[in-house]
């Protein structure tokens, strides 16, 4: 019951973590499954796309209509995406671990602080309709880059695609988390199948912590449309720091 | 698409909570012992719940697909096409 219960609190975190930042969740839930839960890490895995897809599905359920995704904005940044987690992971066999942890630390710092200088003034919208994405290109070759480091070290990018949408292609903040947490559903679930063939999708445990998954993806829905802006992108950037540190201590 | 995620995330989830509530009746959950049949009824519960909530982001895309033809933005349409078609291979060939 204990176990159970740890793993609904843990669920519960990623999915508002999730809801709020754009994030499937995965880079939080992995590593909390592997090492408080003592899963392997194929479980882990599998458990956690599960998560992701029910963060992504709660998300698009509690959305009002002026919150939710830029569905095509969505769908052509994910052909990118697929693209890059293809060569990341033909490539993923031979560079070592070290280098891995290396670029993507870099990866994750540089989009925190393209993300600190792009800041806007405090009266900056968390949702507008009236913006045209800019910089495809880069937009796109930034998309390829998450769908790169999805495929080299198995998470799913949202945290690249939120900034890139929001620092680069000017897309309003909330928009942009919605639209990632749309993108991150559909990169989990080209895999999950592969997991849960395999048996490595753990009925109890994966159902103790997508529901509590769905809860927190709904509280996260809600505060979304409370918070401000600038909270929103220190949430942001202080979780790519902690991420990047953390990624640096794996290759040291 | 909201009101399709709505329906089959809600039925995806009442699935893998009845398959729960079933295994930790019947003593599963709590690590004391259990007749097989319910335990093999529970868990494809819950593994059925998990496969409905995992063809839903496929299935929004194809709901905006479908959206996008009805309203003639054929590239919208086709770019929609492109990602379910990798959504398919991606589970055909693993990942």
């Amino acid at each position: 019951m204990t176990l159970l219960l740890g793993l609904f609190a843990s669920g519960l975190a990623a999915g508002t973590l999730g809801a709020l930042l754009g994030l499937g969740g995965g880079i939080f839930l992995v590593p909390v499954l592997t090492l408080v839960f003592d899963l392997p890490v194929r479980v882990a895995v599998g458990t956690s796309l599960v998560c992701v897809i029910a963060t992504s599905a709660g998300v698009a359920s509690l959305a009002s209509e002026e919150g939710g995704a830029d569905v095509p904005l969505a769908l052509r940044l994910e052909i990118a995406t697929a693209a890059g987690a293809v060569i990341g992971g033909l490539v993923g066999g031979f560079v070592p671990a070290r280098i891995l942890s290396y670029v993507f630390a870099a990866v994750v710092f540089g989009s925190a602080a393209y993300t600190l200088y792009k800041a806007a003034g405090p009266g900056e919208a968390m949702y507008r309709r009236d913006y045209t994405p800019r910089r495809w290109s880069l937009g796109y070759g930034v998309a390829s880059l998450a769908g790169m480091v999805s495929g080299l070290l198995g998470v799913g990018g949202g945290f690249i695609k939120v900034p890139a949408m929001y620092a680069i292609m000017g897309v309003p903040l909330g928009v942009a988390t919605a639209t990632s947490n749309f993108m991150v559903g559909i990169t989990a679930a080209a895999s999950v199948f592969v997991y849960l063939g395999r048996g490595d999708v753990r009925p109890v445990v994966t159902v103790a912590a997508a529901a509590g998954v769905f809860l927190g993806a709904a509280a996260g829905t809600l505060l979304q449309g409370r918070l401000k802006v600038a909270w929103l992108r220190w949430a942001l950037v202080l979780l790519m720091v902690a991420i990047g540190v953390q990624m640096l201590a794996r290759g040291f | 698409m909201r009101r399709v995620s709505r329906l089959l995330s809600a039925f995806a989830f009442a699935l893998m909570m009845l398959g729960l509530v079933l295994s930790f009746v019947h003593g599963q959950a709590a690590g004391s012992p259990m007749r097989l049949g319910l335990s093999l009824r529970s868990h494809r519960l819950m593994l059925f719940g998990i496969g409905v909530l995992a063809v839903l982001p496929g299935v929004r895309v194809l709901v905006a697909m479908s959206y996008y033809t009805a309203a003639r933005r054929a590239a919208e349409a086709l770019v929609a096409l492109v990602v379910v078609l990798e959504l398919v291979a991606s589970m055909i060939t693993g990942g």
